[in-house]
């Protein structure tokens, strides 16, 4: 992606509406986020010439988009591999930036998937008809918390991991939402409260899954000599690599190893960085074995050992690796496609613009995206503060 | 209606009478169909099964078995796939109990076939939760509201 490291800045960042929007419409959130993003850049939106968005109830999405903001973009970057889907198109985007394709990309994504009127369930049966899983809807698997209890079951099966070591991660999360006011759920949580919250779909409780919140994000993606002239302080891009293996659970080769193997080393080579050089992480924590599996996958543990590292509040504010600084799907904001938050996140901690959550000394962040059912498509992607270049 | 997956003669005599067994089976099916085209892999899956048949792919230039049904096969790119029918053995590799009902709880799981292929499918004769992975499980055809699906049972020193 970079032509010369550096050379890509996010330049604006924003949210809006996270938590509940009743009254709102998925466009009309992200057209909220996007106006912010790109005022945060100090820009117009008809500075805008660069797009990058995608949804999971439109098939042709950019279009809404397009039409709504009344922009005229040159690039238009609409591919969908779900969760994962914005950390990818962050090197997309920058490709296109780096070949001088366009010179200003907006990252946007909005949806009230809490609060519309269509209920999840029967968005969830009306996907199925249009997108079918022959092989596997004829067991009733309760998507997408199934599919990654299979993974856990797996991991639990092979490395003993247990489901106190999970709860870790939703504790945690939690800890973190309570430092930040923008986060959905900050009531105080204990392992027993997740332990003995209803079970979903063994070994996850209610607990072990992410929020089903409404919520839009935004990042706007300049060339770094242009950042020069905006007000926020930049925020260079490093690398943002991405790996799809497979789709449904049944087709992925070892339940305990994602594309995240791939897509990380890959990202930390092309930053030119180690997970040591590394000072806050972004994992996309649908469940709570996903931030156990992806810190074995990207390489902050060796497989197998990810429920150890977790433990005694290790990724808790105050642990040794600052994970999900804004409380996470967990805890935070989770409307389908939660990718665009943690760049947002990375970027107001790269920033040191976070409050009673801010990491001191911020200077390098990793963002690991997932998508699909199954942990088929994995996005990692580096940030840093000028600083770190 | 019910179907129990017939292998016991298969699985007595090897890998060469169940290929014998599934050319044979493959060429009355392409007989009897031979002024119709070729369905694609998974009519055809289908096909087999709602006529008790249980096959799984194998290709002919890598020779890897192959599930869920493809018109390529994923390891090596060919198209000259052929339907075999696998011992019907295998065992559990992971599985869940999904609980949206608390009183209708009832599991999933994934099974890896003796030809390595894994396959979503149920237990059926374990109550929900009781199911271990490692577990021996014998692979049977159920045919339900005009529908047919791939099912296993435990075998009972598993149990």
């Amino acid at each position: 992606m970079n032509r010369e490291r550096g050379s890509i800045v996010v330049a604006g960042a924003a949210t809006f509406g996270c938590g509940s929007s009743p009254g709102y419409s998925d466009i009309e959130l992200l057209a909220e986020a996007a106006r912010l993003a790109v005022e945060d850049a100090g820009l117009r939106m008809a500075d805008v010439d660069g797009l990058a968005t995608a949804n999971l109830n439109a098939a042709m999405w950019p279009l809404n988009v397009v039409e709504h903001l009344g922009i005229r973009p040159r690039f238009i970057e609409g591919s969908n591999i779900g969760g994962a889907a914005f950390v990818s198109q962050l090197g997309h985007a920058g490709t296109a930036l780096n070949e001088g394709l366009c010179d200003v990309v907006l990252i946007c994504y909005g949806s009230t998937q809490k609060t519309y009127s269509l209920a999840r369930r029967e968005r969830l049966a009306a996907r199925s008809l249009l997108d079918p899983f022959p092989y596997e809807q004829p067991y009733r698997p309760f998507i997408p918390p199934s599919g990654y209890a299979l993974i856990a079951s797996r991991h639990m099966y092979q490395y003993g991991t247990t489901r106190r070591q999970m709860a870790e991660v939703a504790t945690a999360a939690r800890a973190w939402a309570r430092l930040n006011p923008e986060a959905a759920v900050r009531d105080p949580l204990s392992i027993e409260d997740v332990l003995s919250a209803r079970m979903i779909s063994d070994p996850f409780g209610a607990l072990d899954c992410c929020l089903v919140s409404d919520g839009a994000g935004a990042v706007v993606l300049v060339r770094a000599e242009r950042a020069a002239d905006l007000p926020k302080p930049a925020v260079h891009l490093l690398s943002s690599e991405t790996a799809v293996w497979h789709r449904q659970i049944s087709d992925m080769a070892d339940l305990t190893v994602t594309p995240a193997a791939e897509s990380g080393p890959r990202a930390l080579a092309r930053a030119g960085l180690s997970v040591g050089d590394i000072d806050v992480v972004q994992l996309y924590d649908a469940f709570t074995i996903n931030p156990i599996v992806f810190l074995e996958d990207l390489g902050f543990c060796p497989k197998g050992e990810g429920g150890n590292f977790v433990q005694d509040g290790a990724i808790a504010p105050g642990g040794v690796l600052p994970v999900n600084t804004n409380g996470g799907g967990l805890s935070c904001v989770q409307p389908n496609m939660y990718g665009v938050f943690e760049i947002v996140e990375a970027v107001r901690q790269l920033r040191g613009e976070c409050g009673a959550r801010q990491v001191s000394g911020a200077r390098t962040a990793l963002i690991h995206g997932n998508g699909g059912v199954a942990a088929g498509a994995q996005a990692t992607a580096i940030l840093c503060h000028p600083e770190a270049l | 209606m019910l179907f129990h997956f017939r292998n016991s003669d298969l699985q007595e005599c090897g890998y060469a009478r169940q290929h014998a067994v599934s050319k044979m089976l493959a060429m009355n099916t392409s007989h009897a169909q031979s002024s119709a085209k070729p369905l694609g892999a998974q009519a055809r899956f289908e096909q087999a099964l709602d006529a008790g048949r249980f096959e799984i792919q194998r290709c002919r230039a890598c020779e890897r078995h192959i599930f869920h049904p493809r018109q390529l096969c994923p390891h090596c790119g060919s198209n000259s796939l052929e339907w075999v029918a696998p011992s019907g053995l295998g065992h559990v590799y992971a599985t869940t109990t999904v609980r949206l009902s608390p009183e209708h709880p009832y599991d999933v799981s994934l099974v890896e076939l003796d030809e390595g292929v894994r396959l979503m499918t149920r237990v059926r004769n374990l109550e929900p939760g009781a199911i271990k992975i490692g577990s021996r499980v014998r692979m049977a055809i159920v045919h339900e509201n005009g529908k047919s699906r791939i099912e296993c049972d435990a075998l009972e020193a598993d149990r």
